[in-house]
């Protein structure tokens, strides 16, 4: 799909058909998530993919914020491990986070190109994701990215007009000289 | 407990604890997010107790409705904050009616 399409297009998608994705797509999806910009090249993200009925399940019980059923789930997560440095202060963190961000809108516009929904998803039990997973201490869950065949395509939120959030050159500056 | 029943509860114990599981992280999660979002919780939090109990085979006609109706307006309801209000309004009166039938 052309980027800015996709870029107008995308949904977060919260109601899905039983229609199963294939595990290449999977992969490749995060393949994309792995071409994200990275702050000295920390690469400080790591994916855990859930595709399983039980696991989903599971998963879902401890997530208030996924309302139906996915066929999939992508636990994003930040690896402390990968920051390189002796004291890690919250800004590093803050870093690493930002990192995983950008990679997480790889993964939701990587999946319009197979026809998939996604939905970030904050609202869940950090811990107990953490212990439902079985992920060590240096690997943080930050973002569940639901994913799915889409049952419908909900309608565009309402955006702020395009000039109340852009200045130019300074904060104040509502219009560009050139 | 014989062996023939232990896939089943298993899969019992899997899902009330599941769903307990479910009602805490709502109320863990509503430490840190927008008040707003009670009601929300709430009701799927219902939503996911009237598909335990139809897995159980304890829902009754009026909660199967009500579960199909959730999940025809569930996307609607959670961008509506009023109208979230009314449909809940609505339905409890449709559940006191029926509890007092019983």
């Amino acid at each position: 799909m052309e980027l800015f399409k996709a870029l107008k297009t995308r949904r977060s998608v919260r109601l899905y058909s039983d229609k199963e994705i294939e595990l290449s797509e999977l992969n490749s999806i995060i393949e994309a998530a792995t071409w994200a910009p990275t702050a000295g090249n920390a690469q400080p993200w790591f994916f855990i993919i859930v595709t399983k009925h039980q696991g989903l399940e599971d998963i879902s019980n401890f997530s208030p914020g996924i309302i139906s059923k996915p066929k999939a789930a992508i636990v994003a997560c930040i690896d402390i491990s990968r920051i390189n440095k002796e004291d890690i202060t919250n800004e590093d963190i803050t870093v690493s986070i930002i990192d995983l961000a950008m990679a997480c809108e790889n993964i939701i516009l990587a999946a319009l190109d197979y026809n998939l929904g996604t939905c970030p998803v904050r609202s869940f039990n950090r811990v107990a994701i953490s212990e439902l997973l079985e992920l060590p201490v240096n690997i943080v869950p930050q973002l569940i990215i639901t994913i799915g065949y889409p049952k419908n395509q909900p309608k565009a939120p309402k955006k702020l007009d395009f000039n109340q959030v852009i200045n130019y050159e300074r904060y104040g500056v509502k219009s560009c000289e050139r | 407990m014989s062996d023939n029943n232990k896939p089943y509860n298993n899969r019992i114990n899997k899902i009330t604890t599941g769903y307990i599981g479910y009602v805490f992280s709502s109320a863990l999660g509503l430490f840190e997010e927008p008040k707003e979002y009670g009601p929300m919780r709430l009701l799927f939090a219902a939503e996911k107790a009237i598909e335990l109990f139809e897995e159980l085979g304890l829902c009754n006609e009026l909660l199967k409705q009500l579960l199909v109706t959730i999940n025809e307006n569930k996307e609607f309801l959670l961008l509506d904050y009023k109208s979230l209000e009314k449909f809940i309004e609505k339905e409890s009166i449709r559940l006191s009616r029926r509890v007092k039938e019983i």
